[in-house]
């Protein structure tokens, strides 16, 4: 098989293409897109949290959750890390606190209701929908339960009811949307005794956190957590270590997560737009090159053909010319010997007349 | 002996035994699924929602159908007839490939009887997921409509064969539109997750990698699955199919080989992009290099090598290599790569009955296979027919 | 355009549905188009066939 210039551009241009669509196909960013005006938000007070684990026992009560093995007022669960899972919409963890040992951090750990929800980003069914007030709720009527927002949140909140075998649903934190939408605040900010968790409008609770920092420089680190992380969550945190000590992830970067994805879904129309035309074209030029191939030798049978004939031709004339030149010699020979065959009969005539007189 | 015991016996194969028995023991894996929910079969937990049904069922499946849409473009599209034998096999292959797809994708899903709710009823059209779904719902379609002349052949419906046949290009500009889409989406899967896939395998250039990576499989699958039926299904085979195959090897090695070039370069690119050259001094920076060096790299080699001395059997040793290749890079990105800064006592490791389904699954695949080489115009050509390309 | 739409997500959600089905518009169009070629083809091939005969 040759390989051509032309086929092997074919082969890398389909399929290098998309190298080139890539990232340009970005026409918004979040940067334009400001969120629901009067959308809800909680502040996290890390430093005031003591681990009483009151607000897991609360949250179990308003969401009608199964009871755990474990009670809440049982502490020595805090000596193991824990996420979130199917029965646990949120749980407190303890840390080690480098700076003073004796104070262990508490943090507690529930979705983050981000402005721009990877969830509801990667839902190939639009289960997740970030509401106006905030929440981003979840809707179990068209869950296909493919698992993807799980692959998806960088907070690795959903859990999932693995052991359900025909109506396993995710499970995560609603952000109380039905009592926030009766006016009521989320069933751990109310019960939290420390008052380490805030309710109200995120311009507010934004506030309130540069406010706590500004007048208690010493106890805060300066950052609000999810202020811009993923492009910004409605849970904001503020701690006296850093948020890794506490079980956070630093490294997220300020990209929402519909951003990662806009540039590779951006490609796909364009995908289905050009390639027919450029599949066609060399569809195309390779039926002229086989069409020229079949045509060129065509020509060549044809000429081929033309030659023997020609030559044939050639050959019979020359051969009918010394035909026709040796029937010439033929009759030269015979005129020339009846020439002197008749001479001779003259000449014998003659010399017998003059014997005769 | 009576008639029915020598039938019998002829059926009692050791394969068949074998085959029988994964059945089995798949049939009752699937019960065990659907009444104690995947927590009874999988080790999948709520950090590890994707196990090897999607890493290995899903992510693997769909790249070695692939050389469905790569052989019906060479054919078809790029004009190039000596592979023609080629097509039907490869297109076999394709279609049972992604057909079995989505059957393992019932086993995975928590409600597999609402997996088309996407489409007619509520469609997340920002998810890529969305995506891979529609591209391999028509792309199905698409298979399956292009293997249908072989079955009409069989069944002796002239009729409806030749109005398929004459649709076959533009099938197969679809087939590659669709496979373009879908394969490079299952790369685009992981875009979302930066924070959770190391940066040696994360990249913006993923979906790019995932479809370049395609052809290669789609490329070896069918030298693999030739050397695969000229061992076992020769007798099924006409004098095209025969003669024509050491072309095909030869020929398929060297795009490959062409191909994992390519893939090495755009590689290399993709770590300078991102300046992670310093991670290949880590762990994880050997097993990357295994990976670009053992099993892009050196199967590349050794295509090239292969061909320029036309050596058929070391190009058919090095598409195993190439298939494990992709394989390799398939887990890494889902499973090995994935969730790398998890402590080691929360990584995932498959249990035995994941492990079974999907070799139930495979087996399942490879018996309507021979049933259908067997019994279909797909190693021959059907005597009714003439060869019109 | 911008003020329907309070987030990226939803602004995508819309945009999509639309390229989307552009796309399934795509699809039909270039089946119909190329039925359309190729009948024309079909039409001319039993001309092109006459116009070798008559050449030779």
């Amino acid at each position: 098989m040759t390989l051509t210039r032309r086929r092997f551009l074919g082969w890398m241009s389909a399929a290098g293409a998309s190298t080139l669509l890539g990232s340009s196909a970005n026409a918004a960013s979040s940067a334009s897109f400001k969120g629901f005006p009067g959308s809800f938000a909680v502040l996290h007070d890390i430093t005031l949290c003591v681990g009483c684990r009151v607000c897991e026992a609360a949250c179990n009560k308003v969401n009608e959750l199964p009871l755990p093995d474990k009670p809440f007022k049982d502490l020595t669960v805090l000596n193991e890390k824990r996420r979130t899972n199917a029965k646990a919409f949120t749980v407190v963890n303890r840390f080690e606190n480098e700076q003073n040992p004796k104070n262990p951090v508490f943090a507690k750990k529930q979705c983050n209701h981000c402005l721009e929800p990877a969830c509801a980003s990667a839902c190939f069914v639009k289960a997740f929908q970030k509401t106006p007030e905030g929440s981003v709720v979840y809707d179990h009527t068209v869950c296909v339960g493919c698992r993807y927002c799980m692959i998806a949140c960088p907070f690795n909140i959903p859990a999932y009811e693995y052991d359900n075998p025909l109506t396993p649903r995710i499970m995560k934190c609603t952000f109380c949307h039905p009592r926030i939408l009766q006016g009521l605040v989320p069933g751990c900010v109310e019960a939290c005794p420390k008052e380490a968790l805030s309710f109200g409008k995120r311009k507010d609770i934004l506030s309130l956190a540069r406010e706590r920092i500004r007048k208690n420089p010493e106890r805060y680190i300066d950052h609000i957590y999810g202020e811009t992380e993923m492009g910004g969550t409605s849970w904001l945190y503020i701690a006296g270590n850093s948020f890794k000590q506490a079980g956070m992830r630093e490294d997220l970067g300020v990209t929402p997560a519909p951003e990662l994805t806009a540039g590779a879904l951006g490609a796909v129309p364009l995908v289905v737009g050009l390639w027919p035309v450029l599949l066609t074209g060399i569809y195309a030029i390779n039926q002229r090159k086989e069409k020229i191939n079949a045509e060129e030798k065509r020509i060549a049978v044809a000429e081929a053909i033309e030659r023997t004939h020609a030559q044939e031709k050639q050959k019979l004339a020359s051969a009918m010319e010394k035909a026709g030149k040796d029937a010439q010699k033929e009759k030269d020979l015979a005129i020339k010997q009846a020439v002197k065959k008749a001479l001779e009969e003259a000449q014998q005539g003659k010399t017998e007349e003059a014997t005769d007189v | 002996m009576s008639e029915k015991t020598i039938s019998v016996n002829k059926f009692l194969t050791p394969f068949n035994l074998v085959a029988g028995i994964i059945l089995l023991i798949g049939a009752v894996i699937t019960v065990l699924r659907f009444t104690q929910g995947l927590a009874g079969v999988t080790n999948l937990s709520d950090s590890n929602p994707w196990g090897i049904w999607i890493g290995f069922d899903l992510l693997c499946g769909v790249a070695l159908a692939a050389g469905g849409f790569v052989t019906s473009a060479a054919v078809y599209i790029f004009g190039m007839k000596k592979y023609h034998s080629a097509v039907r096999p490869a297109i076999l292959t394709g279609f049972l490939g992604y057909a079995l797809v989505v059957f393992a994708l019932h086993y995975d899903v928590g409600r597999p009887w609402r997996l088309p709710y996407p489409f007619i009823v509520q469609p997340g059209t920002t998810s890529l997921l969305f995506e891979v779904g529609a591209c391999v719902a028509l792309y199905l379609t698409v298979l399956f409509i292009e293997f249908t002349p072989a079955a009409m052949e069989w069944l002796g419906l002239k009729k409806a064969r030749n109005i398929v046949v004459r649709l076959t290009l533009l099938l197969t500009i679809f087939g590659v539109v669709l496979s373009t889409l879908h394969q490079s989406s299952l790369g685009a899967l992981f875009l979302i997750a930066p924070s959770k896939l190391h940066p040696l395998w994360y990249s913006t250039y993923l979906p790019v990698y995932f479809f370049v990576s395609s052809i290669i499989a789609g490329l070896s699958m069918v030298i693999f699955e030739s050397t695969l039926s000229h061992h076992y299904f020769k007798d099924k085979m006409d004098n095209t199919h025969l003669t024509e195959n050491t072309d095909v090897t030869l020929g398929f090695g060297k795009a490959a080989s062409l191909v994992l070039a390519g893939y090495f370069s755009i590689k290399m690119v993709g770590i300078a992009a991102s300046d992670n050259w310093h991670y290949l001094s880590t762990g994880y920076g050997l097993w990357f290099l295994l990976e670009l060096l053992g099993f892009v790299a050196l199967p590349c080699f050794m295509y090239a090598v292969g061909v320029r001395d036309r050596n058929v059997t070391l190009i058919r040793w090095t598409s195993v290599v190439a298939i494990l290749g992709v394989v390799l890079n398939r887990f890494n990105v889902s499973l090995i790569a994935f969730n790398w800064h998890l402590p080691s006592s929360e990584r995932y490791f498959p249990h035995w009955m994941e492990i079974m389904t999907s070799v139930f699954i495979v087996t399942i695949g490879i018996l309507v296979f021979r049933f259908i080489v067997t019994k279909m115009p797909i190693l021959y050509a059907h005597p009714d027919y003439k060869e019109t390309h | 355009m911008e003020g329907s739409f309070y987030t990226l997500q939803d602004f995508m959600a819309y945009t999509k549905l639309v390229v989307y089905l552009i796309m399934v518009a795509i699809l039909f169009g270039i089946t119909g188009f190329w039925l359309f070629l190729s009948e024309r083809d079909a039409d001319q091939e039993p001309e092109e066939h006459q116009n070798k005969v008559q050449h030779h």
